[in-house]
This record gives structure tokens, C-alpha cells and sequence, in this order.
């Protein structure tokens, strides 16, 4: 069997998920990356995206993060997220009207920080409408 | 007449048992309201503690470029204070301690004193303060989400930025117990990193930054502050049901007091009349005799 590591995924409201683990892909700051056991400790931004997780049982289960941070430590690598929500707890038609009005706000954007808002707005509902559409781990 | 007198404490006795009522129902709501809000309050813990430690060492790490923006310390002018209070009242001393608290801090504090108002009773006494009110947000409900402490954090760091305040201070209740709440304050801008007590057990060195400790932090403490936004949002609204709670439990209590007080002095009016009745109709027997 692989070798495991502690992972906690929280957001300021709850802890989504807390468990051993074998493999966890996100989309960081940087581009893709994954981590495996024993990974060098490493603090980074995380990006809206699906983030899958490879439990001890062997199962991918996949989050739709709202962007947040992640710090693989020693001992424990603690992903904070602004958001996450499993597939389950993701609501299409809320997701696809987020997106569609992020889209409208994108093309009349007048300032910088609002065209990054609108950017940021529309990477989320991206990232929770392929956490229901996509069921094979990347 | 003294069935006036019967007839009256009759009345009071029925108005205190509904009073009661009332403030034994509060008191069970206030109750069940602060389980929930200590649940919440629990649960963002592990955020807030592990956010902390990822600040402290990226802050340690990250040159004095990224700290500019938010951390420089700058002549103090105006110092703007978020007080957190509750929309509701009925709460014991809860708006009166946090004020009194805040206003102390704003006595021994630097510059013009302006405020950040949450929760109605705080607005509105700041309103007959005459005081600055940079921002008011009311009507936060009994869950407090996340969101509302965002938008909170944005417009302190709004105003920050815009030069409008130099230094925030976050003033709030800290919830000890259901009976005890005690007033506290944090700095809130400019940041002042966590220090390194707890943080220590881990290996601060060997941390790889991505892209580096700069970028990192910049985007770490908007949320940081956030987070200390929500934790005292958190905090205040479980003292503010503890509070409410104590308060209820003793207006009840005293209303226990009263009542078997009145009851007792009914009692002695009805029996003194029936006394007085029997006392004249034996007369009158005797009398024709």
C-alpha cells in the first residue's frame, strides 16, 4: 500500500475534511500540482479549482474550492479554504447563474479590481461546476 | 375596601406570572442560540490556529517590500475602532459593557477616535455620540456568516488604504462562559504579525514558498483579518446569548420572588376578609339574641 499522509481541509466555517491520505491534486498558484507522502514542506496560494483527494480506502473524492491556501507540513498538511463544498453539496443552477452573471460583469468591467473580482467570481463556479460534471481523477 | 385592595394585587400577580413567562421562554431560546453559537465558533478554530501559524511563518520569511502596505506603522491621526455590539436588547450589561470598554480604549488611544459600527444598539449609541461612523452594519442575525465578517474586513482595509485611518482596533466581548463575558480588544491594521511562541514546535526554515513569501503573504492577510473579523463576530454573538441568557434567568428568578411575595399577602387579604365576614355574621346572630 502507499504511504499516507494527514490532511485537513478547512474553511472559516467548518472542517470539510480531516483523514490519511495518499495523494492530493490542486491547482496551485504555480500551475497543477500533487502531493504524495513525505512531500517537502511547502506553503502556497491555491486557486479555485477541483481538488481530488485519494483516500486511505483507495477512493477519489473531489472538493469545489473557492480558492484558499495550502501548507504541507512535517507532520499534518492543512489545506484552507475560502470555500469547499463535495459534489453533493454544489447546486448546478446556482453555480451556472454565478457563472453566467460573473461572465456579463467580466465584459462590462470597467476597473482592474473589478474585472479580478469578476475573474475570481467566474474561476469559482467554473470550479464547482466541474466538481459535478467530472468523475474521473485527472 | 379592602376587595379593592384583593382585587388589585389579583391583577399584578397575573401580569408577573406573564412577564415570567416571557422571560422563560427568552432565557430557553437564549440557551439553545448560544449551543449553536459556541458549535460555530468551535468549528472555525482550526482555521483560525492554522491561518495564524501560516502567517507567522510566512511573515518571518518575507522581505520588507510585501510588508509596506499593510504592516507599516505611519503617524497615528485617526484611529478607527470596530465595536461589535448586538442588534437586540434585553442582554444584562452586554451593550453597556462593550461600550464602556471601547470608550475606555478610545480615551488612552492615539488620534481622532472614529468608528466602525456592528450591530444596531453600538450604531445608534455612537449616533447620539455624534462620533465618526465610517461604516454601520446591523442586522447581522443570529448566525453569523462568514461574508458579513468579509464585508467587515473590506471596509476596514478600504479605509486603511485610503489613508481615512491610520491605525483599527477590533473591540468585542470574549466569551469565557454562559455567565461570564469579559470585553477585549486586538489591533487589527497595521497588522502585527503572530508571534512565534506556539509556532515554534515546527521547523520555520525548511518552508518552500510558492511563488515566494511575498506574494504569499500578500494574499494571506486580507484573510487574516477577515478571520479575526469572524472570530470576534463568533465570540460577541455567543456572550451575547450567554449574557441574555443570565439576564432572563434572573428576571425570572426575581419574578419567582415576587410572586410568592404577592401570593402570600393575597392569601392574608382573602383570609383577613373571610376573618371579618364571620366575625360580623356572629355578631349579628348575637345580636339577636
Amino acid at each position: 500500500m502507499a504511504a499516507t499522509f494527514a490532511l485537513k481541509l478547512v474553511t472559516p466555517e467548518r472542517t470539510v475534511y480531516a483523514g490519511q491520505v495518499t495523494e492530493l491534486l490542486l491547482r496551485a498558484s504555480e500551475g497543477d500540482m500533487g502531493v504524495l507522502a513525505h512531500h517537502v514542506p511547502l506553503i502556497t496560494a491555491v486557486k479555485p479549482s477541483v481538488v481530488r483527494v485519494l483516500d486511505e480506502g483507495g477512493t477519489w473524492r473531489r472538493y469545489a474550492v473557492g480558492g484558499g491556501f495550502l501548507e504541507v507540513g512535517r507532520q499534518v498538511t492543512v489545506l484552507l479554504a475560502d470555500t469547499a463544498e463535495s459534489p453533493d453539496e454544489v447546486h448546478r443552477d446556482r453555480a451556472s447563474a454565478a457563472r453566467d452573471r460573473a461572465l456579463e460583469r467580466l465584459e462590462r468591467a470597467g476597473s482592474d479590481v473589478d474585472r479580478v473580482r469578476a475573474r475570481q467570481a467566474l474561476e469559482r463556479a467554473e470550479a464547482r461546476l466541474a466538481a459535478l460534471d467530472d468523475n474521473a481523477p485527472a | 375596601m379592602a376587595a379593592g385592595g384583593l382585587q388589585d394585587l389579583k391583577r399584578r400577580i397575573k401580569s408577573v406570572e406573564n412577564t415570567r413567562q416571557i422571560t422563560r421562554a427568552m432565557k430557553l431560546v437564549a440557551g439553545a442560540k448560544l449551543r449553536r453559537a459556541q458549535e460555530r465558533a468551535e468549528s472555525s478554530r482550526s482555521y483560525f490556529d492554522t491561518i495564524r501559524e501560516v502567517m507567522q511563518r510566512a511573515s518571518a520569511s518575507a522581505g520588507s517590500a510585501a510588508k509596506e502596505q499593510l504592516f507599516a506603522e505611519r503617524p497615528v491621526k485617526t484611529t478607527g475602532y470596530v465595536v461589535v455590539t448586538s442588534d437586540r436588547g434585553l442582554a444584562g450589561p452586554f451593550n453597556a459593557n462593550v461600550l464602556r470598554y471601547a470608550a475606555g480604549r478610545m480615551r488612552s488611544g492615539d488620534g481622532q477616535a472614529s468608528v466602525f459600527a456592528v450591530g444596531r444598539k453600538g450604531r445608534d449609541a455612537y449616533r447620539r455620540r455624534r462620533l465618526t461612523i465610517h461604516d454601520e452594519f446591523v442586522g447581522l442575525g443570529d448566525d453569523v456568516h462568514y461574508s458579513q465578517a468579509k464585508a467587515v474586513a473590506d471596509a476596514i482595509m478600504g479605509r486603511f488604504q485610503a489613508g481615512e485611518v491610520d491605525r483599527v482596533e477590533l473591540v468585542y466581548t470574549h466569551f469565557i462562559n454562559a455567565m461570564t463575558q469579559r470585553p477585549a480588544h486586538v489591533q487589527l491594521l497595521p497588522v502585527r504579525p503572530p508571534s512565534a511562541d506556539e509556532g515554534a514546535s515546527r521547523d520555520d526554515a525548511s518552508y518552500v514558498f510558492e511563488p515566494d513569501p511575498e506574494t504569499v503573504l500578500a494574499d494571506l492577510v486580507p484573510r487574516y483579518i477577515e478571520v479575526q473579523v469572524y472570530g470576534a463576530l463568533l465570540e460577541s454573538k455567543a456572550s451575547e446569548h450567554g449574557a441574555r441568557m443570565t439576564a432572563m434567568d434572573a428576571a425570572s428568578k426575581n419574578s419567582d420572588e415576587l410572586l410568592r411575595k404577592m401570593t402570600l399577602s393575597r392569601n392574608r387579604l382573602r383570609q383577613a376578609a373571610i376573618t371579618r365576614e364571620i366575625a360580623e355574621l356572629v355578631g349579628g346572630a348575637a345580636a339577636l339574641e
